[in-house]
Formats: structure tokens, C-alpha cells, sequence
């Protein structure tokens, strides 16, 4: 699956005013981002970085003027070496390109002044209006603490709103705040008073941290006391979730019933979209007359699409249900718990954030690899990313163990969904203890990483979130998808061959290149139709499916067109009559998907992070081959196992 | 050395107490020498020389380091700073060094003690690694002694707030530490809070101002 953010300077309107939003991570800037943009926001990449972050417009709703504003990733400072930093720090001195603010929004966590103060402080030394949000209000309110937002404004010389993200309270005075800077003229007296509030920018880390406890000691009216015994039980339920056992045993539960419930409930809406297309390309063949038109809409375009767009759900469902976590403040401690495994294998509880967002799409999660600070460490992190089975492996994954499970108990299938994620993840951690032990040597590095308190996830948040992703993959799907699945039809209804449906499909040039290329693919099994499915698919893996769905409607007669797309291709012949699917052939295609680097875009990703063609290069021939002896000792095992051959 | 020169310079433990324990407690090992006051459980430079303590005391021998305290202390900042052990120097392996260049070099330490304030010296509180806390333990980070780590690692934690003589509180103990800072949970792991140095508050809960000796 590839995303394709646009780059954001694209869609700046003249005349609008932007504002940049900034703020340490965990302090609620996305939720507070959220509540003022809702959808009509959208993820950019920033132009010269892999940092994501988020475009939207927001409008009073008293009918102000419409403002842009820019979520810029969350960071702990402005001149450390990150980054998420030199994102923010370009932004604010107007070298990125194209988003030059001119305002600044500073989300404050009130409930932890004193370290965003800080941050607050490094930001303000910009020349630009600033408005800072008190955020989380709402909890700030409830300790035994009281912060004066008026004092706090004095102090720092700009205006303070208290606002919450989550329940949305404050927001109209923050838009009054937001008008007001963005409306009047900035004085260059209002910013020389607020420069000489501030510490230099020269201060020490140290004299920044006195500075700001004096400003939380002046505007707050009692000294913060932490709440001890919700302490101790939250010590506690750190301690479990970090514990080397019972740590990593509840996150093997957790990701069984994360996985498990992709599965069940997914299956609902998949079944009626796969459906739905088949009615629809039933409805157009019955409604244009037999011909050349009638096969491409109804074989080429919806068995297509709809062979991909099947998915959707399940990938919505992986986000959806990954957000909930990361926001309930889970997958921090996760990553310590992980952090003893992945050491053996010479990584770190770094790589693990990489690694768990390369089950959804490994393009996120190799950028994401730009957060562990050890080179070599990255790089092994990088090769075996694409190992895990990401989202556009599911489809393959469920057509695939769909055939084979039939038959089979009802357990089967479940077994056989985590044997993949396991054998991909298992393939990836053992090629980086090779990479660690030959070419990337070196200590696995430690980690530091904030613990954000525990919370109940914001379902807004999570399905923002959701709507996003799902856009770029309707979007792949009604581009690159689309456009191969045409070209898929018109090779396999080409040249057109007199007889039937079989022997149309051994004369088009589907067939003749499957022939040409079969031969290599005979040690696993495949016959001239999969080597055709395994070719288009080295691309993007997903293609695999809707290739099986054209050449099985290209194969099939029209007495099969009431059924499913997924049972069309389960049922599909070879020239000879026997099944394309038996369970060697399943078995090998199955792990060889598992295990092989089928995907254009990664390869790309790989090569502008590592900055050479050594790497990806490495990275297909070695999962290549992972892949090919795998499918082989696989086909060859299941054959003598079943006595088939 | 002298019998009240300190051979376990973070739990500050005398020759002379290290002596007295061997002839009382009859340590089988020299591990059990740790149960002495948590000798050799901080930074782990004087392991060596307490099991040459050990093994002295074991073959009958009076046991003695003759290592010059300056030369012995200078030598464990080294190691504390870039975790190699140096070759011993000079007097160490030689047992008859001449008296007076000992006193002398006493002297040195002595005057190199008062200019390193906070330091060995008895009048401060001790400084401990952060993973020797307790849970619910808290205590005063010393940022000054963080040269040990990579400059990324430094400046990440002082910029989730681990600043100089910030006050944290040990959620848990050990590897990975967790610790709060005002209302921040950080998580570190083992090998970066090993090197961070704290002196823990008498007063606080489940602290009796000594930190956690380990068996």
C-alpha cells in the first residue's frame, strides 16, 4: 500500500492566515488539532524530511475568518538533534518551504507546567504572534494546584487561553485568541516586552528549568503535590506492564485479541463488499451487450477493485484499534516490555515502534526508524522491516488460507493468520542478529522514552485517524490498482482465441508470459495463472489478488458469475483441470508471500533513508531468497506430507 | 592506603571496616564482602580490589592496598567516565611503595576532595546510580555526573526534563527504571540509568537514607 501525502505548501490559499502548532508530544496537540479541524484535515509529508504531520482549516463558528492550521510534530525542544526538531525549527524561521506561519499556536500540558514551560519558552523567542492553549484544562482543574491563566499570560507575554482538547471546553475564547492575533497588527514593542520576559537563547538547560519554576511558583497558588496512592497503583501497573514475563505475556495477549478481532469482525463488511461487486458486475453485464465494454467494466474494473477494496475494512480495523492503544498510553510500555527480546536479537524497544507500524504498511514504519539514534542499529532495523506482514499482505493472506482452510476445523484459519505474522516477524528478528553479527555490528543502544499517563482513548481521535489512512488506500486503490487491473484484463482477454474460456486463457498473453515464466516457479508448485499473479504482484502485493480475480473471471464461464471474487479464485483450474490451489501449492504460495519483498514503493522508501542502492538492493535479494527456499522446503514438505505431487 | 582510606568510594566503605568484617563475618567469597555496608555494589570499581582484600585475608596475610588513594580515586572517575579499567600505575602491585610518598599523596586527595565538593566527601550526602532506589524512593539527580552518556541521550533527557538537581521519584526499580518527574513517567532503561547519579532524600517514603544493598 503506498500513502501519497502532498506536500503541504500545495494548498495554502493566499490570504489565509496559517498558524503553526507546536508542543511537547503527549500534551494533547492532536486531540486539540482534531477538535478545531475535524476532517477537513489532511497528512503531509514536510518537503526534505519523512517527519509526517497534519494540514486543516478551521472556521470560527460565529463566522470569522478561516484559518489553516499546521500540526507540527510533537518534540521536547527546539535545538536538540531530532528530527521532529529541525521540522519545527524550520517552520518557525520560514526556511521549509511554502509554510512560512504567521502565527503561533503553543499547546501547554497545564497539568505538567513546569517541562512545557520550557519547551513554551524556546518557542517564543520566535518573531511571529503567539497564542499559547492551556490544555487538559479539565484535568489541571481537579488538582490541588491551581493555575492563574492571567498570571501565566503576564509572565510570558502573550495571551493564555485554558482550553481542552477532549471535552472541547475553552475553544471559543481560543478562537477569539486566534482572531485577535491573526487580525491586528504584531507590534515590534509587544515583542521586545516578551523577549525580555523570556530566558535568552543561549540558556542552559539548567537556567531554563529555573526560569520555569519560577513562573509555575508564581502562577500557580499551591505547590503540586502528587496524588501518592493513584501513584503506587500506577507504579504497579508499570511494573507488570514492563515485567520482563508478564510484560511481554500481555502483549502477546493484547496483539491475539487485536488480530483476533480484526478477523472476526472485519469479516461482516468484507462479505457484503465482495457482494456488492459481484451484483454490480452481474447488473452490467446484463445491462450492456455482450462485447469488449461489458468484459472490461464487469472483469477488468470491479473484479478488480473490488478484489482490493475488500480489504478495506480490516485495514480501517488495524488502525482504528493500534490508535486506541497508542493512545491509552499501552504501547510505550509495550516497548520496554519488548525491549529485553529485541536486544538478543540486537535491537532495541526503539525498533519496536518501527517494526509493530510496518504490520500496517512498512513505508511508515521505515520513516519511523528515524527515532533511533544508532546508525547501524537503524539500518538492521530498515532490511527487516518489510518482513512483517504488513495490511497489503492481508488480502493474499486471506484468500490463501480461505482455500486452504477449507475443510478444516474452525480453528484452523486463526492458527494459520498468526503462524504468518509470527513466521514474518520471526524471518525479520533473525536476519537482524545476522546483520548485527556481519555487516551492522555493534551494541544495541538504550532507550528513553516518556510513559504517557494512562487514559481512556479518544474514539474521535482513533477514527480521524482511521479516515485518513483510508483515504490514501481508496485512493492507491482507484489509481495504481485500477490501472494495473486493466492492463491485467487486457493480457489475459487478448489476443482473443477462438474455443473456450480455458483455452482463451492459454493463448492471451497472460498466459504466454505465465509459460514463459513458469519454469522458474515450477519447483514451487505454481502453474503459468499464479506465476502471473506472483509477477504483477512484485510491485505491490496486493495486486496478487485482483490478478487472480481477472484471470479467474477471464477463466471461468459465465455459469460461475453469481459467485464471490475470493470463491472464484479458490475454485480455479489449471489447463489440465486440476485445481491451481491444492494444498502444496497454497502452502508454498502462502509462506513465499510471507516472506518476499514485493513492493516498489518500499524499495524506494529504503533507498532516500539509507541514501544508498546498497541497502534495498540487499533487502530484495536477500528476502528473495528467504522466500523462494522457504516456499520450496514448504511445497516439498506438504507434498510428502500428503502424498500429492 | 591507609586503614580509614575509603576502598568502595560510593558507599564510602573504609579498608579498616572491610578488614574488620573478613575477621567477624569470615566471608567465604569475596562477593559477601557486598553484605559490608553494600561495598562494591555502586559503580563496581573496587570489585577488584576487594577480592584482592579477600584473597589476602584468605592466605593469612594482613590485608592492604597499597594503591595511593588520589591515584586510586583518579583512576575510578576515569573508569566511571569511559567504563575501561586503566592499568594500575605505579604503586598498586608494588607492596613496599615508601611511606611518605603515601602520605603525600594523601594530602593531594585530600585538597583534590575539597575541590571536587560533593565528592567523597563525608560532610555531603552519598550519590548512588539510579537503579540502586527503591520504589517510591526519591531522590536528587545530579546532572553534572552525566559525561558517561552519548550526547544525544544527554540532551533527549534534559529535555523531557531531567535537568540538574530535578527531584524524581522511583516508580520502578531496576531495569528499565521507571521514574516521575513532577507528572512525567519516564522510562529508561537499565544500561542509561546505571550512569545516572542521584543522592537519595532521607525523608522520603520507604527510604531509610541508605539505598538498597544487594545480597
Amino acid at each position: 500500500m503506498t500513502s501519497s501525502p502532498t506536500a503541504p505548501g500545495a494548498g495554502g490559499r493566499d490570504g489565509i492566515p496559517r498558524i503553526a502548532v507546536l508542543g511537547n508530544p503527549n500534551t494533547g496537540k492532536t486531540t486539540l488539532f482534531n477538535r478545531l479541524c475535524g476532517m477537513r484535515a489532511r497528512t503531509a509529508n514536510f518537503p526534505g524530511s519523512t517527519v509526517e504531520g497534519r494540514i486543516g482549516t478551521h472556521r470560527a463558528p460565529d463566522g470569522r475568518a478561516e484559518l489553516q492550521l499546521v500540526d507540527l510534530p510533537g518534540t521536547y525542544s527546539l535545538t536538540i538533534d531530532m528530527p521532529e526538531a529541525r521540522v519545527c525549527r524550520d517552520c518557525l524561521s520560514g526556511s521549509l518551504d511554502g509554510i512560512e506561519p504567521n502565527a503561533m499556536l503553543v499547546v501547554v500540558d497545564a497539568t505538567n507546567l513546569r517541562r512545557n514551560l520550557q519547551f513554551a519558552a524556546q518557542v517564543l523567542l520566535h518573531r511571529h504572534p503567539a497564542v499559547v492553549a492551556l490544555n487538559m484544562w479539565d484535568v489541571a482543574r481537579t488538582r490541588t494546584s491551581r493555575v492563574d491563566p492571567a498570571e501565566l499570560a503576564r509572565r510570558l507575554g502573550c495571551p493564555v487561553v485554558p482550553v481542552s482538547g477532549r471535552s472541547g471546553e475553552g475553544l471559543a475564547a481560543l478562537d477569539v485568541a486566534l482572531d485577535t492575533v491573526t487580525t491586528l497588527p504584531f507590534e515590534s514593542d509587544a515583542l521586545i516586552a516578551r523577549l525580555q520576559k523570556l530566558p535568552p537563547a543561549e540558556a542552559t538547560p539548567a537556567a531554563l528549568a529555573a526560569w520555569s519554576t519560577n513562573v509555575v511558583r508564581a502562577a500557580t497558588t499551591e505547590t503540586a503535590a502528587i496524588d501518592e496512592d493513584r501513584g503506587a497503583l500506577i507504579d504497579r501497573i508499570d511494573a507488570a506492564l514492563t515485567h520482563p514475563l508478564l510484560g511481554i505475556g500481555v502483549f502477546l495477549a493484547i496483539m491475539a485479541a487485536l488480530f483476533a478481532a480484526i478477523f472476526l469482525v472485519a469479516s461482516v463488511p468484507m462479505d457484503l463488499i465482495d457482494f456488492l461487486f459481484g451484483r454490480v458486475a452481474d447488473g452490467v453485464r446484463a445491462a450492456l451487450p455482450n462485447g469488449i465494454i461489458a468484459d472490461l467494466l464487469a472483469d477488468g474494473v470491479l473484479r478488480g477493485i473490488g478484489g482490493v477494496l475488500v480489504f478495506l475494512p480490516q485495514i480501517c480495523l488495524l488502525f482504528f484499534l493500534v490508535s486506541l492503544l497508542e493512545d491509552s498510553g499501552y504501547l510505550a510500555r509495550a516497548a520496554f516490555a519488548v525491549d529485553r527480546v529485541m536486544r538478543r536479537f540486537g535491537l532495541s524497544g526503539l525498533s519496536f515502534v518501527p517494526l509493530l507500524s510496518s504490520h500496517a504498511c512498512a513505508l511508515p514504519g521505515i520513516m519511523s526508524t528515524r527515532l533511533i539514534r544508532d546508525d547501524r542499529e537503524r539500518l538492521a532495523t530498515i532490511l527487516v522491516a518489510p518482513f512483517m506482514s504488513c495490511s497489503a499482505r492481508l488480502p493474499v493472506y486471506v484468500l490463501l488460507i480461505g482455500i486452504l482452510s477449507i475443510g478444516k476445523p474452525a480453528w484452523f484459519a486463526g492458527v494459520a493468520f498468526a503462524g504468518c505474522y509470527a513466521l514474518g516477524a520471526a524471518a525479520g528478528l533473525f536476519s537482524a542478529l545476522i546483520a548485527r553479527r556481519t555487516i551492522l555490528r555493534g551494541p544495541a543502544r538504550a532507550l528513553v522514552l516518556e510513559l504517557p499517563p494512562y487514559r481512556r482513548p479518544s474514539i474521535r481521535n482513533a477514527a480521524l485517524v482511521t479516515w485518513d489512512r483510508a483515504n490514501v488506500f481508496i485512493r492507491n486503490a482507484g489509481t495504481t490498482i485500477l490501472a494495473i487491473s486493466i492492463v491485467m484484463w487486457w493480457l489475459s482477454a487478448f489476443p482473443r482465441v477462438n474455443g473456450d474460456a480455458h483455452a482463451q486463457q492459454a493463448g492471451s498473453f497472460a498466459g504466454q508470459i505465465g509459460d514463459a515464466l513458469q519454469p522458474v516457479f515450477a519447483p514451487l508448485g505454481f502453474d503459468s495463472q499464479l506465476t502471473v499473479g506472483v509477477m504483477t504482484s512484485f510491485m505491490a502485493r496486493e495486486v496478487f489478488v485482483s490478478t487472480m480475480g481477472v484471470l479467474a473471471g477471464a477463466g471461468s464461464g459465465a455459469d460461475v458469475s453469481d459467485q464471490g471474487v475470493l470463491e472464484q479464485v479458490a475454485t480455479m483450474a489449471r489447463t489440465d483441470g486440476t485445481p491451481v490451489f491444492n494444498t502444496a501449492t497454497s502452502a508454498a504460495a502462502l509462506v513465499f508471500f510471507v516472506l518476499a519483498m514485493q513492493c516498489l514503493p518500499t524499495l524506494a522508501v529504503t533507498r532516500r533513508e539509507t541514501g544508498s542502492w546498497k541497502w534495498p538492493a540487499l533487502q530484495l535479494g536477500w528476502m528473495t531468497i528467504v522466500a523462494y527456499g522457504a516456499a520450496f522446503i514448504t511445497y516439498t514438505v506438504v507434498c510428502m506430507a500428503t502424498g500429492v505431487h | 592506603m591507609n586503614p580509614d582510606d575509603h576502598v568502595c568510594l560510593c558507599f564510602r566503605v573504609s579498608q579498616r571496616k572491610l578488614v574488620n568484617f573478613m575477621e567477624r563475618e569470615r566471608p567465604r567469597v569475596a562477593s559477601q564482602l557486598s553484605e559490608c555496608l553494600g561495598a562494591g555494589t555502586g559503580c563496581q570499581w573496587c570489585v577488584p580490589f576487594l577480592r584482592k582484600l579477600h584473597a589476602q585475608w584468605e592466605r593469612g596475610e594482613v590485608p592492604q592496598l597499597t594503591v595511593a588513594p588520589a591515584e586510586y580515586a583518579a583512576r575510578r572517575s576515569q573508569y566511571r567516565s569511559s567504563g575501561i579499567r586503566s592499568e594500575p600505575a605505579t604503586s598498586e602491585i608494588d607492596p613496599s611503595a615508601p611511606v611518605d610518598v603515601a602520605v603525600e599523596t594523601e594530602s593531594q586527595y585530600h585538597s583534590g576532595r575539597a575541590s571536587m565538593p560533593g565528592r567523597n566527601d563525608p560532610s555531603q550526602p552519598i550519590r548512588v546510580p539510579l537503579t540502586q532506589l527503591r520504589r517510591g524512593q526519591r531522590a536528587i539527580v545530579d546532572c553534572s555526573e552525566l559525561t558517561d552518556l552519548p550526547e544525544g541521550d544527554r540532551c533527549l533527557l534534559h529535555a523531557m526534563g531531567m535537568h540538574h538537581e530535578c527531584e524524581v521519584r522511583v516508580c520502578r526499580p531496576g531495569t528499565p527504571c521507571i521514574v516521575q518527574i513532577d507528572s512525567t513517567r519516564l522510562g529508561i532503561s537499565g544500561d542509561v540509568a546505571r550512569k545516572i547519579f542521584v543522592t537519595p532524600i532521607a525523608d522520603s517514603p520507604g527510604s531509610s537514607g541508605a539505598p538498597e544493598t544487594r545480597a
